[in-house]
């Protein structure tokens, strides 16, 4: 799957080469991520869709070398404009996060602090990254507050986070996420926490910033409607490997993954979602397909192991779609026949 | 309007004023009073469902805990099958409470970590049906079991050794042991992942089908109401600004806000991402609450009798009854109503 997005154009901004993090859990670790692959190209938005615990967060975390201390990196590579994150030192990552790569986080409220007045928060990032001065940085800072909508910029500058809606909030941690001009905006359930009258004009904030900046985005997010309103391309995370990737257009309107299937039928309750028999015939290996359990479709080898990425005919690269499962598999009389 | 029979549980003109305190500090700030509920009147008829949703703080769940008498309201009747309980207490009330569960949107903090199935079932069924001994209790729980689809090996594990669907199921169960008429579930799928949502809303149905229980489903999610509820309740700061039967409502809503709520949904198809509509502002503090029409500041039709006049509920079709000032037909604005008494009643 690497060499096929090595293909497209450019190398991606963003690349997670087989990235398997483990939790310390006594008496011993458990895996979470088990060999990520995921790539961000340049000016595209891609969306990390999965459940709570499916270990999205810490793929997020692993960017920002920001893990906490019973998650560790076992192995794998984070490319970032082509340079691994995880050779950095803490300095290196210091000029990058929140310069280079903005974030944009679920809970406004727990990103900002309570005792600074905003406009000061925003202009923070800019004084320390781009050694901008007291007054260059309150005339970007305002432009910035304008530029995400928030009205009334001047007064709004000196208010404290407590004096602002949830809305506003969350407009204020973009803008922070916005202020260095950053090469790549990673967004964790940017929406999730807001009513939703509210979340409607933040997709819509969002969407127009990233026509409008060509932004890349690695956006994580377990609503399947936050995606198909903001990501070009989606990986469906599930037991800590992508089970599916593919443009948002044809994953979310064809799924090929059984898993994927059964988000999107519950997403619109379509009572078709199959209830798991308690007992299942075999106990599945730690290789097994991680729907495997759940799955209407399961066979014998599910249970035993997971199919490597399987391509799926697109017309153009980005078209490509990849699908972990043994549905698709060809069959091997096909294959035999080509070779 | 004629009478289709007797509610089990109706809510009269009723609300609910809480005292808070604004400022820092302990003992400082102003008292002030929160109108939580406002007049709200909502009836659920025997084994119907009525599905009641709103944004977060709108006074959604303040209401169905008025309705269970959870709380006293301030003003207004709580009517609980033929009776009015407004002011019920003590054994009077619990005997009354039999006939009623809820059952929370967090099974994890709602269930005794340190129970077991069995003993959170067995607590249900001896606080409300009297003891049960041996093999009657056994065969009631084991039937309890049955309907919300756990094993019987699941009796003497304890909540934590449960996934979040199977700890919600357990909740159920846990609320039907009493055999109630009429059940409020707030929220109940919302803490779940989406596989255990669709599994605990078939449940839901199973149990709404076939033991005739009325239920009334608070929830953010519009889906999950459409799918359930035969009857839709939509609340904005504490009033009920739309009831109609919920195909009318999903169909042909009337309240502005019915119809902003329903257009801010996400869709899950990528082609429809431009259709959303945006509506300006947010739902106000509950502390300082807009004249007249809570709606007006973010109502794209409000004029002067908006800002001035509280809206009556106005009942506009079969069961359809909608609290603004204006009559919508389609997406036109008719003449408004009333303007005479703008002058009359102010505020």
């Amino acid at each position: 799957m690497n060499d096929n997005a090595q293909k497209g154009p450019g190398t991606p901004i963003l690349s997670i080469r087989d990235l398997e993090v483990t939790i310390a859990e006594e008496p011993e670790t458990r895996p979470i991520l088990k060999g990520l692959q995921l790539d961000i190209p340049k000016g595209q938005t891609v969306a990390l869709l999965g459940e709570s615990g499916s270990g999205k967060t810490l793929a997020a975390y692993s960017v920002l070398g920001l893990l906490p201390a019973v998650a560790s990196i076992a192995k794998g590579e984070i490319l970032f404009q082509g340079k691994d994150l995880r050779r950095m030192s803490e300095g290196q990552l210091r000029t990058i996060r929140g310069n280079k790569i903005g974030m944009v986080y679920q809970e406004p409220s727990k990103s900002l602090n309570p005792l600074m007045a905003v406009g000061k928060q925003i202009g923070e990032t800019l004084r320390l990254h781009k050694n901008l001065g007291r007054r260059a940085a309150r005339e970007q800072v305002l432009s910035l507050m304008e530029l995400v909508g928030i009205p009334d910029p001047r007064r709004r500058y000196r208010n404290l986070p407590h004096q602002l809606s949830g809305g506003v909030k969350q407009r204020v941690v973009i803008a922070m996420a916005l202020a260095c001009r950053p090469e790549l905006i990673l967004a964790d359930e940017p929406t999730s926490a807001l009513d939703t009258t509210v979340q409607a004009q933040i997709i819509d904030l969002l969407s127009r910033l990233i026509h409008d900046l060509r932004m890349s985005v690695f956006l994580i997010s377990h609503d399947m409607g936050v995606v198909a309103a903001l990501a070009d391309r989606v990986a469906v995370l599930k037991g800590g490997i992508v089970v599916e990737d593919g443009p948002v257009k044809e994953v979310l309107k064809n799924p090929a993954h059984p898993y994927t299937a059964a988000l999107l039928s519950g997403a619109v309750h379509s009572a078709k979602t199959h209830v798991a028999t308690s007992v299942a015939q075999i106990e599945p290996t730690d290789a097994a397909c991680p729907f495997a359990r759940d799955c209407k479709w399961v066979t014998h080898i599910c249970r035993m192991q997971t199919p490597k990425p399987i391509l799926l005919a697109g017309t153009l690269p980005e078209q490509q779609r990849l699908v972990r499962c043994f549905l698709h598999m060809p069959k091997p009389t096909t294959t035999a026949k080509k070779s | 309007m004629t009478d289709p029979g007797k509610p089990i549980s109706e809510a009269k003109e009723v609300s609910k004023s809480y005292s808070a305190r604004v400022g820092l500090g302990a003992g400082s700030g102003k008292q002030k009073s929160v109108q939580a509920v406002d007049r709200a009147s909502i009836r659920i008829e025997p084994g119907e469902s009525v599905g009641l949703v709103g944004e977060s703080g709108c006074g959604k769940s303040s209401l169905g805990r008025l309705l269970l008498r959870l709380e006293t309201p301030t003003d207004g009747q709580v009517w609980f099958d033929g009776e009015d309980i407004t002011r019920f207490k003590g054994r009077k009330l619990r005997k009354k409470r039999r006939q009623m569960q809820m059952i929370f949107q967090d099974p994890a903090s709602s269930l005794n970590p340190r129970f077991t199935v069995e003993a959170t079932l067995r607590e249900a069924i001896t606080a409300h049906k009297g003891k049960l001994h041996g093999r009657q209790l056994k065969a009631h729980i084991a039937a309890l079991l049955n309907m919300v689809g756990l094993p019987i090996t699941a009796l003497n594990r304890q909540p934590h050794e449960f996934s979040g669907g199977e700890k919600q199921r357990i909740s159920i169960a846990r609320a039907l042991a009493v055999e109630p008429k009429f059940l409020i579930a707030d929220e109940p799928v919302t803490s779940l992942d989406l596989a255990s949502q669709g599994q605990i809303l078939n449940l839901l149905e199973t149990v709404k089908r076939e033991l005739q229980v009325a239920f009334l489903f608070i929830a953010h999610d519009m889906d999950t109401v459409k799918r359930m509820c035969a009857k839709t309740a939509v609340m904005y700061l504490g009033r009920i600004v739309e009831t109609a039967p919920s195909e009318t409502l999903f169909r042909d809503p009337k309240h502005p806000y019915t119809r902003a709520l329903m257009l801010s949904q996400l869709s899950h198809n990528p082609d429809l991402r431009t259709d959303l509509y945006l509506l300006p502002g947010e739902p106000p503090s509950p502390l300082e609450p807009p004249t007249g029409c809570h709606f007006h500041p973010r109502c794209p039709y409000a004029d002067i009798q908006c800002k001035t006049l509280v809206p009556e509920p106005r009942q506009i079709g079969a069961s359809h009854i909608v609290r603004c000032h204006f009559n919508f037909d389609g997406n036109q604005k008719s003449e408004p109503q009333g303007i005479e008494n703008t002058l009359k009643i102010s505020s």
